[in-house]
């Protein structure tokens, strides 16, 4: 073989897509305007007459809020996709501590951030491998507040093929049966079949899942969550789901942020909802609903709030117990 | 002016104070760039990392030196070495020969309708010094010329064809020496 020839044929690779190609272009244009800000905060510095090391520490702080979003850690190698231990207290009915923002770290309400966030989140969440397609339930242990009730702790199993058991305090003091696993209208097997190109995915869940009464983009920023929450979604499901998120109108960037019980994360809202992701991974770390008027006596002053503890396969589910009241 | 009348050169020169000049590099570039992390990292991976290239890029244009051909390539082929070693370093998947040249054979022959190529050429590869490597794919994979390749790797132009003149050599007899039974 010759070499020129063994060079060139190895040499054909397929072209980037539109979308790949919107893809990046947000990337830069997220990175370029933090950039241009900090070129245009050091010249105005420098007409004030300010000194060189206040003005590297201000221009330094504006490229923070990019740092983590460049260099995700090491992937999670547990079995568990968190790979956080949680340190709430089962059962617990204090209330969870209000969501803090990192004071070392300016907050960027700018959509163009979101984009950038929501891209590194993604590309995370894309790089880790496999998925779930053939376990039996999917555990998904969380903790959740309602109002200015105490903080549940709660434990749900979807079935793959199998009915699931649901172990809420506030549904049943036991543990409840469920059906058999149905994701916002998916079974298990749906969900591994859903096109994994964001664009795609778009359109499927635009003309199959969009059916409330609010507008499609709060339906579909809604979806987004409920299909990561408790479900065996695969990584490159996630990695399509949060594209999507970058996309839709009237997404804003809130910051960085630690969650109820103090993991890192980037929060990003619409409306009265909001997610904080872990832009490591791209895992969901919390979700929260508020109101017109925020509920000031409820723990971060939101409607309802669920903190994501522990999510990943498992091979069996809990006998459901005889049914019973809640307990509030 | 928005850019698309200037030289790649007079881009990287101004986008030092005005950053967004950046976007304008993007569009003459972008694919050429998906294309080189496609051959070494697949397509899957080259959608993930384009624009990190470019991310990275606007942090490194305040040292960017332009190269006398003109062209931003070399620069931007840089920059891509980088992110993909950085990239196959978080990535908990094997990397068959080797990590310098940053070459994912997996990605590689996934893009290959026959397997025995892909054999010959990590074969041929193999032989070769981890600069002898990327400089031969950077000529040959990436069109790039020696002198735009010495650049892209941080070497002396006398450096750069010295080593390609090596790795051909090397290469090919390689090559040459290859039975069918051992392919």
């Amino acid at each position: 073989m010759d070499l020129d020839t063994l060079l060139r044929d190895t040499a054909s690779v397929a072209d980037p897509t539109a979308h790949d190609l919107a893809v990046g272009r947000s990337a830069l244009d997220a990175a370029t305007m933090i950039s241009a800000r900090r070129v245009a905060w050091v010249r105005r510095a420098k007409r004030r007459g300010l000194g060189l090391s206040a003005i590297l520490a201000a221009a330094a702080s504006l490229v923070l809020i990019i740092g983590p979003m460049l260099n995700p850690g090491p992937r999670p190698t547990s079995a568990s996709p968190l790979a956080a231990t949680p340190t709430a207290t089962p059962g617990s009915s204090t209330p969870a501590a209000s969501p803090t923002v990192d004071k070392g770290e300016p907050t960027a309400p700018v959509t163009l951030n979101v984009s950038l966030v929501l891209f590194r989140a993604a590309t995370a969440a894309g790089t880790q491998p496999g998925g779930w397609p053939d376990a039996a339930y999917w555990r998904t242990i969380s903790s959740y507040h309602q109002g200015t009730g105490p903080t549940m702790r709660r434990t749900i199993w979807m079935g793959h093929t199998a009915a699931g058991a649901l172990k809420d305090p506030r549904v049943s003091s036991g543990i409840m049966p469920l059906e058999v696993g149905f994701f916002d209208g998916f079974t298990w097997d749906q969900l591994y079949a859903l096109p994994t190109d964001s664009r795609a995915l778009e359109r499927k869940l635009r003309a199959t899942s969009l059916n409330g009464g609010r507008d499609d983009n709060s339906e579909l920023f809604t979806l987004v969550g409920s299909l990561i929450s408790e479900s065996p979604a695969p990584p490159a499901l996630r990695k399509a789901l949060w594209e999507i998120a970058a996309r839709i109108p009237g997404v804003t960037l809130v910051g960085a942020v630690k969650d109820s019980i103090g993991r890192p994360g980037i929060e990003i809202r619409r409306g009265f909802e909001g997610y904080v992701l872990d832009p490591k991974d791209g895992q969901l770390l919390e979700r929260y609903e508020g109101t017109s008027a925020p509920v000031p006596e409820a723990p971060g002053g939101t409607n309802w709030r669920a903190t994501f503890l522990e999510r990943g396969p498992v091979d069996s589910a809990p006998a459901a117990t005889p049914r019973s009241r809640p307990t509030s | 002016m928005t850019g698309s009348e200037l030289s790649d050169t007079d881009l990287l020169v101004a986008s030092r104070t005005r950053p967004e000049m950046l976007g304008v590099v993007y569009e003459r570039h972008a694919p050429a760039v998906y294309r080189y992390l496609g051959r070494r990292v697949g397509v899957g991976a080259a959608e993930d990392l384009l624009g990190e290239v470019f991310v990275a890029a606007v942090a490194a244009r305040l040292r960017v030196r332009p190269h006398d051909s003109g062209s931003a390539l070399p620069w931007l082929y840089g920059i891509a070495g980088n992110v993909v070693r950085s990239h196959q370093r978080r990535s908990q998947r094997h990397v068959p020969v080797d990590k310098v040249v940053a070459v994912d054979w997996d990605a590689v022959d996934e893009r290959l309708d026959a397997g025995s190529r892909r054999q010959e050429l990590r074969v041929a590869l193999a032989g070769l010094t981890e600069a002898e490597r990327e400089v031969l794919l950077l000529v040959a994979w990436e069109g790039l010329s020696p002198t735009e390749a010495a650049q892209a790797l941080g070497l002396t132009q006398v450096a750069a064809r010295s080593r390609l003149h090596r790795a051909r050599t090397r290469a090919q007899a390689t090559l040459s020496d290859m039975t069918p039974a051992g392919l």
